[in-house]
């Protein structure tokens, strides 16, 4: 990533305003609310763990966990408010974290933010732990942002401890 | 003669009469129970180890671990596939570190000692201290593992060195083999990284999952709902009922021999190879129609019905999954402890598939398969449970007798896919394997 010009830190406030918020929401299950930040070409990608070139890998010839485009993004939070997607029934507790927001200009108007993110959930009182880095790309829309892509990369080699993620990251 | 029999391993029981078939619950929960499986079991059968694309070239190499063993799978230089020990001769040192690679020899990173990819030691690191003669009988060489075997590029291995052969393990399974892998004649690979995760459960209960034709309705309910909703945004409401009446409809599951089972039935949701599916559009539609064609020249139209239309859900006892269905999916679990396996999920296609296909066979899989996918994580669970279940109330036996009759052979036996004869099949060589009644061993 380049140098950050004079004048963004402004920029990286609003950026981690909009982020926490986002957070947020997920920690208080408002996935509804969550699924309205989204542009309407939005996507929402979850990298295999251990791919190479996670940042810029494509889901169209290599295996994600998780890429949806709205439509499926949409079914994927209608199925989470039903008790019979029985993994998340009890809902499990989730705790979002992020961190070391960097963000720069992408192209089109767009602004990149790269975090990186510490999520616990806890379901039937056992914890486990997601980490790794994030990408979003960001367009503004009114006073605030629209999410354009959400890329979640897991730093980490496999699920073997997690073994599954069927929370929102 | 129909009077309930226990089998050889104690922990199968069989009632004609009553047309019952139930599991004792130690098998799912008992550490005794587990030890005895390695060795009766996995020291014994033929086990999945790779797939001929992951090493294709010359010096190609993945790191594996099958049955607790570290293994070394590598395309030697000089004369193919070999599988080694991933232990250094020397000291022991794990000497393989990386997943997968290329190299010409390996070096171990303690003493230096190194080893061409036919396993031959080459190299103590330093001059002197040794005889010349030293390794004159090959002592030093890296140990093999007995047999390794391949059907349609799919290697296993056996510990055993006098097992009998991959061909005759594998039994009526070749058949479903084939089916699956004549949807290209230029060959499969596998595609990307796995998933890899794992699941609190007993491995056996993996195995009953993978051709349960029952559970799907009430495990999946979230998924059937959400492909209706698809059907239905293209073809309105008749799609919705033209796919759940094909889908309950017909299909067909039985044990295939030595333990092997399988279910086919209609797909619901489309596959690459070659069923078409509304919402995969007019450009998806050519490309499936033309591979549809080569295979009805190829094969006759009512092979290319079952290879083009039919899901299949294959085991391969112990542990191996084969399933063709919204896309090829190779599986392997590993039992780790009684309660506790590590399964990796490949994604199989053709290699030279159409980039379009392609990116709707990557999407499919995700979508149902994968560990954060609208289906896989909700079987994961129901086996998670199943295991605390099982560990944590004195009730001792598990009921596999939806279809059960009075008479035939368990090993075969046939019926709707949504009965459980494919699952007998696999408890009865079970059952004859642990009970020393099987050695699979050549005569």
């Amino acid at each position: 990533m380049s140098a950050i010009p004079a004048g963004t830190a402004s920029l990286r406030e609003e950026v981690e305003d909009f982020l926490y918020y986002e957070n947020d929401l997920l920690d208080r299950w408002q996935l509804n609310e969550w699924y309205a930040l989204f542009d309407k070409n939005g996507m929402y990608h979850i990298v295999t763990p251990g791919l190479k070139d996670a940042d810029t890998a494509s889901p169209d010839n290599t295996l994600f966990l998780v890429s949806d485009d709205m439509e499926r993004l949409a079914q994927r939070i209608d199925r989470l408010s039903k008790s019979s997607a029985h993994v998340e029934f009890p809902r499990s507790t989730t705790s979002h974290l992020i961190s070391n927001i960097r963000v720069s200009e992408g192209e089109n108007g767009e602004v990149v933010a790269r975090t990186r993110f510490i999520i616990h959930r806890t379901k039937f009182d056992e914890t486990v732990g997601f980490f790794g880095h994030q990408i979003y790309r960001l367009v503004r829309g009114g006073n605030t942002f629209r999410i354009r892509d959400k890329r979640c990369v897991l730093d980490f080699d496999t699920l073997s401890q997690q073994g599954k993620v069927t929370i929102i990251l | 003669m129909n009077a309930p029999f226990l089998g050889k391993s104690g922990l199968v029981e069989v009632d004609r009469r009553r047309r019952t078939f139930r599991v004792n619950r130690a098998a799912y929960r008992s550490p005794e129970v587990f030890d005895l499986e390695r060795k009766m079991i996995f020291n014994r059968c033929w086990l999945y180890l790779g797939f001929e694309s992951e090493i294709e070239k010359p010096g190609d190499f993945v790191r594996r671990r099958i049955a607790g063993r570290e293994l070394v799978f590598v395309r030697s230089r000089k004369d193919g596939p070999r599988a080694f020990y991933n232990t250094c001769m020397h000291r022991g040192v794990t000497f393989c570190r990386e997943r997968e690679g290329t190299n010409k020899v390996f070096t171990c990173p303690y003493h230096g000692w190194v080893f061409n990819t036919e396993g031959k030691l080459v190299d103590q690191g330093v001059a002197g201290g040794y005889p010349e003669d030293f390794n004159i009988d090959g002592r030093y060489n890296l140990m093999q593992v007995p047999r390794l075997e391949n059907y349609r590029g799919f290697y296993f291995i056996n510990f055993n060195k006098d097992a009998i052969s991959l061909e005759s393990y594998l039994s009526g399974a070749k058949e479903i083999i084939d089916l699956i892998m004549d949807q290209t004649e230029v060959g499969h690979t596998l595609i990307g990284r796995p998933h890899e995760y794992t699941i609190d459960a007993n491995y056996k209960y993996l195995a009953e999952n993978s051709y349960d034709g029952y559970h799907a309705p009430e495990t999946h309910r979230t998924y059937f709902e959400f492909l209706a909703d698809r059907l239905r945004a293209s073809g309105g409401d008749a799609a919705v009922t033209a796919m759940m009446g094909n889908y309950q409809g017909g299909g067909r599951g039985a044990g295939l021999g030595m333990g092997h089972g399988y279910f086919e039935a209609w797909v619901p949701n489309g596959k690459p190879v070659a069923s078409w599916i509304p919402p995969w559009g007019p450009d998806a539609k050519a490309e499936i129609d033309r591979i549809r064609d080569r295979i009805t020249q190829q094969f006759g139209p009512e092979r290319a019905k079952r290879i083009c239309d039919h899901q299949k859900n294959l085991i391969i006892f112990p542990n191996l999954v084969i399933n063709d269905h919204v896309s090829i999916t190779v599986r392997m679990f590993q039992p780790v402890t009684v309660d506790t396996m590590r399964v990796t999920a490949w994604a199989m296609g053709p290699k030279d598939e159409h980039p379009l296909l392609r990116k709707i066979r990557l999407d499919n899989f995700l979508t149902f398969l994968g560990p954060a996918g609208f289906a896989t994580p909700d079987d994961n669970e129901m086996l998670e449970l199943a295991q605390v279940g099982v560990e944590h109330t004195p009730v001792e036996w598990s009921d596999i007798s939806r279809g059960m009759r009075e008479d035939g052979d368990l090993m075969t036996s046939a019926g709707p896919w949504t009965d459980e004869n494919q699952m007998r099949a696999y408890w009865a060589q079970w059952d004859r394997v642990m009970g020393g009644a099987e050695t699979l061993e050549a005569a």
